[in-house]
């Protein structure tokens, strides 16, 4: 299959590269996160395909009473995509065609000779491949599940259930502060800017209000006030 | 060369505009379609100025040598008309010389790009309202005519005078259609606000403009208007200080501080002048802080009207940036505004997309989308480089067209659903009216900046232009992208998809959208793809004139601001 022989070259060449005199234990925690992978990933799809082909028939309201066989329309590309997989895998593992090819690719340097398939690294990849099928089989079905939980306890699956809690992260951390601060700008924007802009144009229509008092319409006034003036004028010219 | 067509394309809609409003009540409906063939015709005639302008400009210089621009000028339109009796004598004396102003009527390739872009817009506002201005069709369709012929006239200009006088008269019209057809509450306060404001910043820009004319005339020279003659003064005295960056590596510091100091003396010598010119200006490309009126004249017009206030009024300013400030104050603006101009456009980017992040009602959502995508205009003007320049002068065509398709779908939005905010209720208009939904979409992207579509070129050059002149501008803005996409893709989420549209699609069921807003509509979203996919076209026409100008700026740039990474700097690239 295509998936083994490519994820199984990336493992052997993580166990090659434990030898490195300076990185190697990185590349040993890298290779170990790989195994451990590997094995979740077998327990995960065993587990959704026993649960689906193989369990007790539990059918939603809408299905009807009998499931019935996908379409031609859905069947054909999955026949299309299983035969590319064993093609593919073909192509890489036991020919290596598809090495040589990306190795027309600038810059990527192609695997040489002396590297060679670690023989134990295939086998504890295909021991995982079994041991993980059989957990994921066994936790298909409700008993054994009931059973890890009380052994494990049930926060390893909450913690999986909420994806890990990233997306609850991003949102508190992120999301949520951006909205506040573009809710806090717009009422900024409004009142604020605005509320400014339209005092500044306000100013001329305060000073008309408070000059209008002036315009009485006596004469008497206009006449008071204009000595008033005159007098001003006439110190100041003495001052000066 | 000579060019008729520039008066024509003026006079044209003008006449066509002041003729439907006059005697268009006979027949309403016969009136809106001649506004329409006179829309048409008026695009026919841009295509021709820009045809004209391309082959004028390859028998021009590119632009590319230094020499060269020093003789010809910065501002140097390819095709002109001004005929001898376009002469304006009046019996002031500046230097003992009665005024005798030749006025110009020109086109480079900016002014070409924007008179397409009006021509296009309008032709789109006229189709749309067929369906959407049911009250005095005819006074609507004469009113954006008469809107249509000032702004071509703001764009063809190549003198101070005709300049500020379309600019100014160009609101007088759009406050009409403002009040007449905008909503019943708010658009008298609204265009009342919109009026002082810019008037409240162009009338002290006259000053700015007169000081202008009467600081490059002297005893020997008479007084200009003419653009070309303005900025060849303007240039002439910035080669003298600066000299040719060309030929100075000679001993550099003592020099450089020696020719730092007259630059500055120049710079504070025009700190006046630019300043009411930037007031001026500043308001109407609705600089921060200054941007006030723009949210609510957007949200109190129609939006078919809206349309082309946000597409082709909304640059005016960016225009006069280009025409006037750059060319004729360029050591000022360097000096003082550069960096001020470059952030307040980078904060107006990330600003105009919190708010719209924080807004549910569309109409406002859109004016402070249109705002912010306005950031990256002024940070490409500001950046005054070659990338910048070519990207600010692409994406004032490119926000042009979005903003408008934009707003023309909000408005048949609004025909089919009311007013709208991003509730459930409007939920998955996608499903009943699938046209509109797939427009809003690929407006939505394109204004996002999605690679593949027009603002994506215009945007990119852009950072690409301030990146060299600050790093941390350029940050603020790519922040601004995220953002961007964020609130728009938000609007598609809320409003188009999120539901079947059963539940909702009872009230009003209006059609789709039928041919005649097609025909308005899918030309424009075509032409934001084809300059996106082939921007080569569009950038090259225009560079042949924005790169004639960062070749007088960059070396300016360069003296004044030491830190600006001049490794591209055009002297040495040629």
């Amino acid at each position: 299959m295509a998936a083994f022989f490519s994820k199984d070259t990336i493992l052997s060449l993580l166990a090659d590269a434990r030898l490195d005199a300076n990185l190697g234990t990185h590349f040993t925690g890298l290779l170990v996160v790989g195994f451990l992978t590997a094995l979740l990933t077998a327990i995960y799809t065993a587990k959704a395909y026993f649960k689906t082909f193989w369990g007790s028939v539990k059918l939603p309201d809408e299905a009807g009473d009998h499931p019935h066989e996908a379409t031609a329309m859905m069947l054909m590309p999955m026949y299309v995509l299983a035969v590319g997989a064993v093609v593919a895998g073909g192509l890489l593992g036991p020919t290596g065609w598809i090495l040589h090819y990306l190795a027309e690719t600038p810059f990527m340097p192609e695997l040489h000779g002396e590297h060679h398939e670690a023989l134990w690294v295939m086998l504890s990849s295909a021991v995982i491949a079994i041991a993980g099928g059989s957990i994921g089989y066994s936790l298909a079905f409700e008993s054994t599940r009931t059973s890890m939980r009380d052994s494990i306890g049930s926060s390893l699956g909450d913690f999986a259930r909420n994806r890990l809690y990233i997306d609850a992260i991003y949102n508190a951390m992120i999301v949520t502060p951006l909205f506040w601060i573009g809710q806090f700008l717009s009422w900024f924007d409004r009142t604020v800017v605005d509320g400014l802009t339209l005092s500044i144009a306000n100013l001329p229509a305060a000073l008309g209000l408070f000059l209008r008092n002036v315009q009485t319409g006596f004469v008497s006034s206009y006449a008071y006030l204009t000595i008033l003036g005159v007098a001003a004028l006439a110190i100041w010219i003495v001052w000066q | 060369m000579t060019s008729q067509l520039l008066p024509l394309l003026i006079l044209g809609p003008f006449v066509a505009g002041a003729l439907l409003c006059a005697f268009g009540r006979k027949s309403p409906s016969v009136a809106a379609n001649l506004g329409i063939l006179v829309a048409a015709l008026v695009l026919l005639g841009s295509i021709a100025l820009v045809s004209q302008v391309t082959l004028n400009s390859s028998d021009n210089l590119s632009g590319t040598n230094l020499s060269e621009v020093s003789e010809r000028g910065l501002v140097n339109p390819h095709v002109i008309f001004s005929p001898g009796w376009m002469v304006l004598r009046l019996p002031i004396a500046i230097y003992g010389r009665g005024i005798e102003w030749q006025l110009q009527l020109g086109a480079d390739s900016l002014s070409a790009s924007m008179v397409l872009l009006s021509a296009i817009v309008t032709l789109a506002v006229l189709l749309m309202a067929k369906k959407q201005i049911t009250y005095r069709p005819y006074l609507y369709a004469g009113l954006i005519l008469i809107t249509q012929s000032l702004l071509i006239g703001v764009f063809v200009s190549m003198d101070l005078l005709l300049f500020y006088v379309f600019f100014e008269a160009v609101l007088l019209p759009i406050i009409v259609l403002i009040n007449v057809w905008g909503d019943a509450k708010e658009s008298l306060k609204a265009s009342r606000k919109f009026l002082l404001y810019t008037l409240a910043g162009s009338i002290p820009m006259v000053v700015g403009l007169v000081g202008l004319v009467v600081r490059s005339s002297s005893p020997e020279k008479p007084s200009t208007v003419l653009l070309s003659q303005l900025s060849d003064i303007a240039y002439g005295s910035q080669l003298a200080t600066i000299g040719n960056p060309v030929a100075s590596n000679e001993n550099a510091t003592e020099k450089a501080a020696m020719v730092l100091e007259s630059t500055t003396k120049i710079a504070t010598g025009h700190l006046i002048i630019l300043m009411t010119l930037l007031l001026g200006l500043g308001i109407k490309m609705a600089i921060l802080p200054f941007h006030s009126w723009l949210p609510t004249t957007y949200e109190a017009a129609h939006p078919n009207t809206t349309a082309l206030i946000a597409a082709v009024v909304g640059k005016l300013g960016v225009y006069g940036m280009f025409r006037i400030v750059l060319p004729l104050t360029p050591l000022a603006m360097i000096h003082y505004f550069q960096f001020i101009f470059g952030a307040l456009g980078a904060i107006a980017i990330v600003y105009g997309a919190m708010i719209a992040l924080g807004q549910t009602d569309l109409r406002r959502l859109l004016a402070y989308s249109s705002l912010s995508h306005l950031g990256f205009v002024t940070l490409g003007l500001t950046a005054m480089n070659r990338e910048g320049l070519a990207g600010a002068s692409i994406q004032m065509f490119n926000h042009g067209l979005i903003t408008a398709a934009m707003f023309l779908l909000l408005g048949t939005i609004e025909q089919r659903r009311g007013r709208l905010t991003l509730n459930d209720e409007s939920r998955g208009l996608a499903s009943s009216y699938p046209r509109i939904g797939t427009l809003m979409v690929f407006f939505t992207l394109a204004a996002a900046g999605l690679p593949g579509l027009n603002s994506f070129v215009g945007e990119l050059l852009a950072m690409t232009g301030m990146i060299r002149v600050s790093l941390p501008i350029t940050i603020i803005a790519v922040l601004g992208t995220v953002l961007g996409a964020w609130y728009s893709l938000r609007v598609l989420q809320y409003l188009m998809f999120g539901s079947d549209g059963r539940t909702t699609s009872k009230t009003n069921l209006l059609s789709d959208l039928g041919a005649t807003e097609l025909v308005a509509l899918v030309p424009i979203a075509m032409l934001c793809l084809a300059i996106g996919v082939y921007p080569g076209a569009a950038v090259n026409f225009l560079k042949s004139d924005t790169d004639k100008m960062a070749l007088a700026l960059e070396p300016a740039v360069k003296v004044m601001h030491p830190s600006v990474d001049s490794s591209m700097l055009l002297s040495q690239a040629e």
